[in-house]
């Protein structure tokens, strides 16, 4: 009985053994980061929670051609396209500065990006967390002669808190609290502020295409009949560029002038074809 | 329980091993990576090796490298691990000198497992049982496709590189 019991132990220990070798080495439990939520530092037109890699110059230049309904005369609005250029460059895992040019109102554009939470796998946030800060300036020549031209009418600033999760390797959804600031309005019953909430995400077509969406719900603007933002868009990954291609009701590209200054209609086809073209240089 | 206490004194681990793999087709951009979070164990008693490895814990020089690396070729999300599990052959009891080792086992990489055999080189320095690797592994035999687009960066076959200094538990 005793030989039987020493036996039937040895059994087990060695069995065991053989099986906690991996117990020993795995950490299942470390909390590891979720990556690549989004292909592109944008949804479609708003920003993504995603950041330019640290020490990496991230170069996109995007058009909006003009209205799909336009007709065979402006070759369905490819004739006239808005056209932005940006740097942005990756300071840390955290933190990216950016600096762009656009052809709408002449509008330059500084901007501040940090990554606040990183998703965790397991053990740690369920979502990433990032904030975007951009401060936009008007250069047209001065239109209104009856005002004093001052620099600071000029100025106009958005503040974004991105809120994302990446429920699979497929899906992300993204939702964007939004506050808009313009120094000046063309009338005093207009507000100076305005609130919106973006509505974002991507579905993995396969690994290097994904479709994207995004909607911007706009508050608190009582004396302007400015219409939301809806975009659709795919996303197309080849080495070290991502082309966005998309349709949108939207012909701006910076925060206050998609969000806050959409004009066109859905419904009645003021669909504005575009496209982000993004390379990265490891600097 | 003699026994068992024998067995446990026999192992030899670290969560600090070096993976290390090299794939230089194109002279201008190598794609090589680093992870330095691998788990080891040796157990001398019974002769059995065992890796793990976190597939995220790659670190490439070029961020976007790392980024196509684990969303479009190794997909760690779907297969976060890497494990080899295998035996030494002719494992011989001093270890005190260098000693060119064989061993046999199952590597289990994007989700497909695969009988390898590797030569290791093995000897106690300092109280640190110390391991060093070098084989090839082929991306087509572990299902991971090389688009026709980047197949004259990328070559099929991959050199690794294991290290790895194990202490007594």
């Amino acid at each position: 009985m005793r030989i039987l019991f020493v036996f039937i132990f040895l059994g087990a220990s060695s069995l065991f053994a053989q099986d906690d070798l991996f117990d020993l080495i795995s950490d299942d439990n470390a909390a590891t980061e979720v990556r690549s939520t989004f292909k592109g530092t944008r949804v479609i037109n708003g920003q993504s929670i995603e950041l330019p890699s640290k020490q990496t110059l991230q170069f996109v230049i995007a058009h909006r051609f003009g209205t799909i309904n336009s007709g065979a005369y402006e070759l369905w609005g490819l004739d006239q396209a808005q056209m932005r250029m940006s740097l942005d460059y990756g300071v840390s895992d955290r933190l990216a500065l950016g600096l762009a040019r656009n052809s709408f109102q002449k509008t330059f554009e500084g901007s501040m990006k940090s990554k606040l939470i990183k998703q965790k796998v397991k053990n740690g946030s369920p979502v990433s967390v990032s904030s975007y800060h951009a401060m936009f300036l008007n250069s047209l020549h001065w239109q209104n002669p009856e005002r004093e031209n001052l620099f600071s009418s000029r100025l106009s600033y958005a503040h974004q808190i991105m809120i994302a999760r990446k429920f699979n390797s497929s899906l992300s959804l993204q939702i964007t609290p939004s506050f808009i600031h313009r120094n000046l309005v063309e009338t005093e019953t207009m507000n100076n502020d305005f609130f919106a909430i973006g509505y974002g995400g991507r579905y993995k077509l396969s690994k290097r295409v994904s479709i994207n969406a995004e909607y911007f719900q706009q508050f608190n603007r009582p004396d302007e009949a400015f219409i939301n933002s809806l975009s659709l868009g795919f996303d197309i990954e080849t080495g070290g560029h991502v082309f966005q291609l998309h349709v949108t009701n939207s012909q701006g590209m910076f925060e206050r002038s998609f969000i806050g200054e959409t004009v066109g209609s859905w419904p009645q086809g003021d669909i504005y074809f575009g496209f982000n073209i993004s390379r990265v240089f490891a600097l | 329980m003699f026994s068992a206490g024998q067995l446990m004194a026999q192992r030899y681990m670290t969560r600090n091993a070096e993976v290390y793999f090299l794939s230089d087709k194109d002279a201008i951009e190598v794609v090589e990576a680093t992870n330095n979070q691998v788990g080891a164990v040796v157990d001398l008693s019974s002769n059995d090796i065992a890796f793990q490895i976190q597939m995220r814990a790659f670190k490439f020089k070029i961020a976007l490298m790392e980024e196509h690396f684990n969303e479009n070729y190794v997909e760690s999300e779907k297969y976060p691990k890497a494990t080899f599990k295998g035996t030494f052959i002719n494992l011989p009891a001093d270890l005190s000198k260098q000693h060119d080792l064989l061993v046999s086992g199952v590597m289990d990489f994007h989700g497909v497992q695969k009988d390898i055999e590797v030569n290791v080189s093995l000897q106690f320095i300092n109280g640190e049982l110390v391991g060093t690797s070098n084989f090839v592994l082929l991306c087509s035999d572990f299902g991971i496709k090389i688009p026709k687009i980047v197949s004259d960066k990328l070559a099929n076959e991959i050199q690794v590189t294991v290290k790895a200094a194990l202490t007594k538990i």
